[in-house]
């Protein structure tokens, strides 16, 4: 697997204070089995504080697979991989789990929330288990809920919708209701998988714009992935994965 | 910790529309366990406190354990009666201290008439050897003056609103459907018992004397056609007894009961059978405990089955939650909560069900109480939280609690393999 880095970013200089990295990537090497061709054979990357990525590439380029890696779910089987300076395989399974919600807020293609929950509850869902996220929601808005109110708010979620259980809304809403979960008590990063691809054309630019908005607001990094290379244009940074075969042809 | 079972009863909540039967199912199992086992130490006090201070039941050849039923729980009828000369020769015994003769065979608004002489309040024993108290009036004097003289059982003065003074009439036969009625010899009641918890307080009693004048114009069971002797005519007769049920036999030393026993047993002008009661109760009780021991062994498989259930329930209910415990990964719960999350289901479940069951026992005790007492003198005993009670409880609760940590174990592998997303 070849990547191909189409911006800034690469690099091996990073500096281990406050205003580290969200996160590092150096010569990661990662393999679903052992004897098979690795999925990535030496990847580096480096998203700054508060940089916007968008990462493409089709389906098995091993998208989810650098998302998996960069949350600290998969371990690589080679290199480094940084979060916020912190070396994730140093972590102990339960250590990475604490740090991965500290630190990462995530959004995915559908089934975001818990459809009997309320939408209230879904976005506080993180404070239940991160102190960190409890305290900086609490910070920002005086308490959880103020905080909470205050993204959904901001992400055009109406005030009248809180108390609904999350079952009963539109997709485009539930897709809203996890961005302001994912930013609630400000994660330093943003992981994003596919989080347009339920939507349709004009709800996509509209929910990007919402987000990116708030991400900027929140001064937190966003790891955008997407097949649609539309949305592309709209990103700083950009990062593409090819599929083996394509790589090799 | 907390927060996490709150969310985990939020969650069976959202599906009570199926959970709900598995509670039930657990609920029913501890109702039926609890049940059987206050049933069985109910129908035990009850059988053992019914008869105490007679040394010897004497009753026609019957079976002893059928002798007991009729004599002391007046249930059922006797096929046959024994003859006074018998009676008298018992009487006559020399180790024999006292004798109380009893009459069965009528009825008043279904509570049982017993015929016995006033001796019988003065050496019947119930419970740790109580004497009978009463609670208004008097005994029936045994007299020719106070021939229709009555004394009731607290249930039956409650239940039909008697009081001393009222009169009576007393009916043919026993059971709900009599046909015949003494209403030319109507009865005065002179006195009603204290409550004792023991069939005394179903029976009406009358004098032996009584019960035969009753039965001076009857033949076969029905009134002779065309032949009626007036109440005070009756006086004139001889009413000694021609017939009795059974005696109640009291001994001037316990030590002398197997030699009196023989006695009574190897009389040869009728076939007598002499029983002593605790023996027979013995008896008695060991055909009700095999039953009940049964039953207990049923409702260990029905606890069986009710917690089988909730494991089966909780781990189809795994696939379709894969999804939520991903969200739950996601946004910072660990494998460990996870598991936490589903064992606590079970758990919760188990407790519910306790709890319900344990409300459905007092439900139905108080609803089957008086059916008990009415029907088979047994005194339910007000439900508590006592230790067979409790030991059942906590094994049924341990038990569901061990169970829970399956489908808890095997969420946290799936939580493992799914990681944030479940590969569905």
């Amino acid at each position: 697997m070849v990547v191909r880095e189409r911006e800034s970013g690469i690099g091996d200089q990073q500096t281990p204070n406050a205003c580290s990295p969200a996160l590092v990537m150096q010569g990661v090497r990662f393999a679903w089995e052992k004897e098979a061709a690795p999925c990535f054979a030496a990847l580096s990357l480096v998203v700054e504080a508060g940089a916007h990525w968008f990462l493409c590439g089709k389906s098995g380029s091993g998208k989810s697979t650098l998302l998996n890696l960069a949350a600290g779910v998969l371990l690589p089987d080679a290199g480094s991989i940084r979060l916020l300076g912190q070396e994730l395989s140093a972590f102990s399974a339960s250590g990475r789990d604490r740090f991965r919600v500290d630190h990462v807020g995530f959004i995915f293609q559908q089934f975001n929330l818990i459809p009997w929950m309320s939408v209230l509850d879904n976005t506080l869902l993180p404070c239940r288990f991160s102190r960190r996220r409890r305290q900086r929601a609490q910070a920002a808005g005086g308490d959880m809920q103020t905080e909470a109110g205050r993204l959904l708010h901001a992400l055009d979620m109406d005030r009248t919708l809180w108390r609904q259980p999350a079952m009963k809304l539109s997709i485009g809403q539930q897709q809203r209701v996890a961005a302001a979960r994912a930013l609630l008590g400000r994660p330093e990063l943003i992981i994003a998988d596919e989080p347009t691809s339920s939507l349709d054309a004009d709800r996509q630019v509209i929910f990007l714009e919402l987000l990116q908005h708030e991400c900027s607001e929140s001064g937190a990094a966003l790891l955008f992935v997407s097949h649609d290379e539309r949305l592309a244009e709209r990103f700083s940074h950009r990062l593409r994965l090819d599929a083996p075969e394509q790589a090799q042809g | 910790m907390k927060s996490l079972f709150l969310f985990a009863a939020a969650s069976a909540w959202n599906r009570r529309g199926t959970l709900i039967f598995t509670v039930l199912a657990i609920a029913l199992a501890v109702t039926l366990m609890l049940g059987i086992e206050r049933l069985r130490a109910d129908a035990r006090a009850s059988f053992l406190h019914s008869v105490t201070g007679v040394d010897l039941v004497v009753g026609a050849r019957t079976g002893p354990v059928q002798l007991m039923l009729y004599s002391v729980f007046r249930m059922g009828g006797a096929t046959h009666n024994i003859g006074w000369k018998s009676a008298q020769h018992v009487m006559q015994d020399p180790a024999v201290a006292w004798v109380v003769p009893l009459a069965l065979g009528d009825s008043l608004k279904g509570f049982p008439v017993l015929g016995a002489t006033p001796d019988y309040f003065r050496y019947f024993r119930y419970g740790a050897g109580n004497d009978l108290v009463f609670a208004e009036g008097r005994a029936f004097s045994g007299d020719l003056e106070g021939l229709y003289e009555a004394v009731l059982g607290a249930e039956v003065a409650a239940r039909l609103g008697l009081k001393t003074g009222d009169a009576i009439v007393l009916a043919h036969g026993s059971g709900e459907n009599v046909l015949n009625e003494h209403a030319d010899k109507p009865f005065r009641v002179v006195g009603t018992l204290a409550a004792t918890g023991t069939p005394v307080d179903r029976s009406v009693h009358v004098s032996l004397a009584a019960i035969e004048a009753i039965h001076l114009d009857w033949q076969g069971g029905a009134p002779t056609p065309g032949f009626v002797i007036p109440a005070d005519m009756a006086r004139k007769f001889d009413l000694t007894p021609k017939t009795v049920t059974a005696l109640l036999v009291g001994l001037k030393s316990r030590a002398a009961v197997f030699q009196a026993q023989r006695r009574i047993n190897a009389y040869r002008d009728e076939a007598l059978m002499a029983v002593l009661p605790g023996v027979a109760l013995d008896e008695l009780w060991q055909i009700i405990g095999l039953a009940a021991q049964a039953l207990t062994a049923v409702s260990f498989l029905a606890a069986a089955v009710g917690l089988a259930g909730l494991v089966a329930v909780i781990l189809a209910s795994l696939n379709e939650r894969r999804r939520e415990l991903a969200i739950l990964r996601a946004n910072g719960a660990s494998p460990r909560d996870i598991f936490l999350l589903l064992a606590a289901e079970g758990v919760l479940l188990t407790t519910l069900g306790l709890i319900i069951g344990f409300a459905l026992l007092i439900l139905l005790s108080a609803i089957a109480a008086p059916w008990l007492m009415r029907g088979y003198g047994i005194q339910l005993e007000p439900l508590a939280l006592d230790a067979p009670a409790l030991g059942y409880m906590t094994a049924i609760w341990t038990t569901g609690c061990v169970a829970s940590l399956f489908p808890g174990w095997r969420a946290y592998r799936l939580s493992l393999a799914d990681g944030l997303q479940p590969r569905l």
